[in-house]
């Protein structure tokens, strides 16, 4: 079980992605609903309505201007209405009176309602505190397999190196690819160490780190999985140099380039830039194309919030990289821009603006 | 005296350590510098070390701290699990500090692939810098010549030295003891201020560390 969405015994509507209701566990959505909310705004708004109450943390059942009625369920994973059922006692309309006719079937004991909302509140609760127990010992689980990359990593490096002594990038596509993806590991590995352990956030900056160095290197170890999402990733970067955190601040640059790969409209180009903007300043921007972003994006640096519900992922990296930005006195800004004349795409672009050291 | 150093001695400049060491060239590098690798396995990159040119001893469990305390090495890159047991049941963090109070002066980079829970966080906290455990070869190598750059720096270790005399930064004290260095520096004898620091300094126990650390920074001169 992944989340809400897949415990609902009754229809529901997401009330910070409000869209049709979707099938519950013990009944689907009713036919009426599924056309309803085709055809104007109104369900829309009474969704509406329902998320402002579901702010004040109430748990009512409500009517629907068309007679149905809808249970607001506050979870740990969200807002969401259980929806398109007719409680028992009724709240007495003559809409009402029609569909419990026409939809005998759909009658609901309010307090069972009550308890179900009640029950995937506590399955909710029950499987974020399992995840966050499992966050908290596999990492140290990990380590072993952290020494086995190291063993693979160092290999393939040794076996590149042999091919091609000036660039390893030459040396056969297969080792290359095992290398980079290698590389990759070790980068997911630096975010679960993090994720582990927030605090490392509060470590002092030790390192003087050539950015542009480092964002090359990012930039060639993500290479082949854009090539492979068919992507071009166009990197330039200024000779910078800045005062970083040796340990978190590789989670940046990680993060955004992982996120814009993952995220971006296929056959588009992804582009890196690290440009010096003062004597003292530098800025790094990495945009994408990609379709135009639910309502979450305005959270999208809060832990937990992802771009979109479609993708994989536990909404994570970008609120580290937030943290990490942070604590380089920095913070990563978005900005989206609309393009096309469909409107189906945006631009993003993820920059934050660092002091330089040299 | 050049016009030069009068400038630079009407400005302050002359009281800056930086301006009497030149940059290591990566040969010199190699030449001056000691690594200690404290770890539980005999990993690939001790190996890599030598073959690069670089003197590296193996420490497996993290026992053979008088080489440290006697100024020795210049980095040591420190493990976690397996080490330093005898130090306490923090292991490789329990021997860290024990490190930092014998030699303030080495430069240590944290070397795990252990996520470690906040509570050990000091482990990040009390090293210089970290080197991943699943770095690449070359990578690896990079990091530490990178950190011997910053370990054989006259400020890190005067720095140091104030460090095991109790002197603090900015003190009257230190100010004597730095004008001192420095026209030992300028005149390349170590005997002078070595003598002043003797006066200064109570505890024979780092009499021996003090004096590595004079002889690094001597070696550093222009």
């Amino acid at each position: 079980m992944d989340k809400a969405e897949d415990i609902f015994p009754l229809p529901f509507v997401n009330l910070d992605e409000i869209g049709s209701p979707k099938h519950g566990k013990f009944l689907p959505t009713n036919d009426f609903c599924q056309k309803k909310f085709k055809v104007g705004g109104t369900c829309k708004q009474h969704y509406e309505s329902l998320k402002s109450l579901s702010l004040k943390n109430k748990n009512p059942i409500v009517e629907c201007p068309y007679g149905f009625s809808s249970l607001i369920c506050v979870t740990e994973d969200g807002n969401y209405a259980m929806t398109g059922f007719i409680p028992f006692p009724r709240h007495g309309s003559i809409k009402e009176r029609e569909l419990a006719k026409r939809y005998p079937k759909l009658k609901i004991d309010s307090s069972t309602a009550l308890t179900w909302a009640e029950t995937v509140k506590s399955i909710v609760r029950s499987i974020g505190q399992a995840r966050a127990k499992a966050w908290s010992e596999y990492p140290s689980a990990l380590h072993e397999i952290r020494k086995y990359n190291r063993t693979i990593k160092q290999q393939a490096e040794k076996i590149c190196k042999s091919q091609s002594p000036s660039d390893l990038d030459q040396a056969d596509p297969q080792i290359v690819l095992i290398l980079k993806t290698s590389e990759l590991m070790s980068q997911q590995f630096d975010i679960i160490d993090l994720i582990a352990n927030e605090s490392l956030v509060t470590l002092k900056l030790n390192t003087r780190s050539e950015l542009n160095k480092l964002f090359e290197k990012c930039a060639i170890i993500h290479k082949t999985l854009a090539q492979q999402n068919n992507l071009i990733l166009n990197v330039r970067t200024a000779p910078v140099a800045v005062k970083v955190n040796d340990k978190t601040f590789p989670i940046i640059p990680t993060v955004l380039l992982e996120n814009a790969i993952k995220y971006a409209q296929r056959g588009t180009e992804i582009r890196c830039r690290l440009d010096r903007i003062s004597d003292k300043q530098c800025k790094i921007a990495i945009s994408n194309i990609a379709p135009m972003a639910g309502p979450n994006i305005n959270n999208i640096f809060l832990k937990g919030v992802r771009a979109s519900r479609n993708s994989e992922g536990e909404g994570i990296g970008l609120y580290l990289a937030q943290l990490v930005a942070k604590q380089h006195a920095s913070e990563i800004i978005l900005e989206r821009k609309s393009i096309g004349y469909d409107g189906k795409n945006e631009l993003f672009t993820f920059s934050l603006i660092l002091d330089t050291c040299n | 005296m050049s016009l030069l150093d009068i400038i630079k001695s009407l400005f302050g400049g002359d009281n800056n350590l930086e301006n009497y060491s030149s940059s290591l060239t990566r040969h010199d590098l190699i030449r001056n510098s000691r690594v200690l690798v404290v770890d539980d396995e005999k990993i690939e990159l001790i190996t890599e070390l030598s073959r690069e040119g670089f003197s590296v001893d193996h420490d497996p469990s993290g026992k053979e701290t008088a080489k440290i305390e006697k100024g020795i090495y210049d980095l040591v890159l420190l493990d976690y699990a397996g080490v330093g047991g005898s130090y306490g049941s923090e292991q490789g963090l329990a021997l860290l500090r024990h490190i930092r109070r014998i030699n303030p002066a080495v430069f240590i980079l944290a070397y795990t692939s252990k996520s470690l829970p906040p509570e050990h966080s000091d482990f990040y906290r009390l090293t210089d810098g970290t080197l991943r455990k699943d770095a690449g070869l070359q990578e690896s190598i990079e990091k530490i010549e990178s950190s011997l750059r910053e370990a054989l720096n006259l400020n890190r270790l005067w720095n140091a030295i104030l460090q095991l005399g109790d002197i603090p930064p900015d003190s009257r004290k230190e100010s004597e003891l730095r004008a001192a260095l420095i026209k030992s520096l300028k005149k390349r004898e170590i005997q002078n201020i070595r003598k002043k620091l003797t006066e200064v300094l109570t505890s024979k126990l780092t009499d021996t560390l003090i004096d590595a650390i004079l002889k690094k920074m001597f070696g550093l001169l222009i």
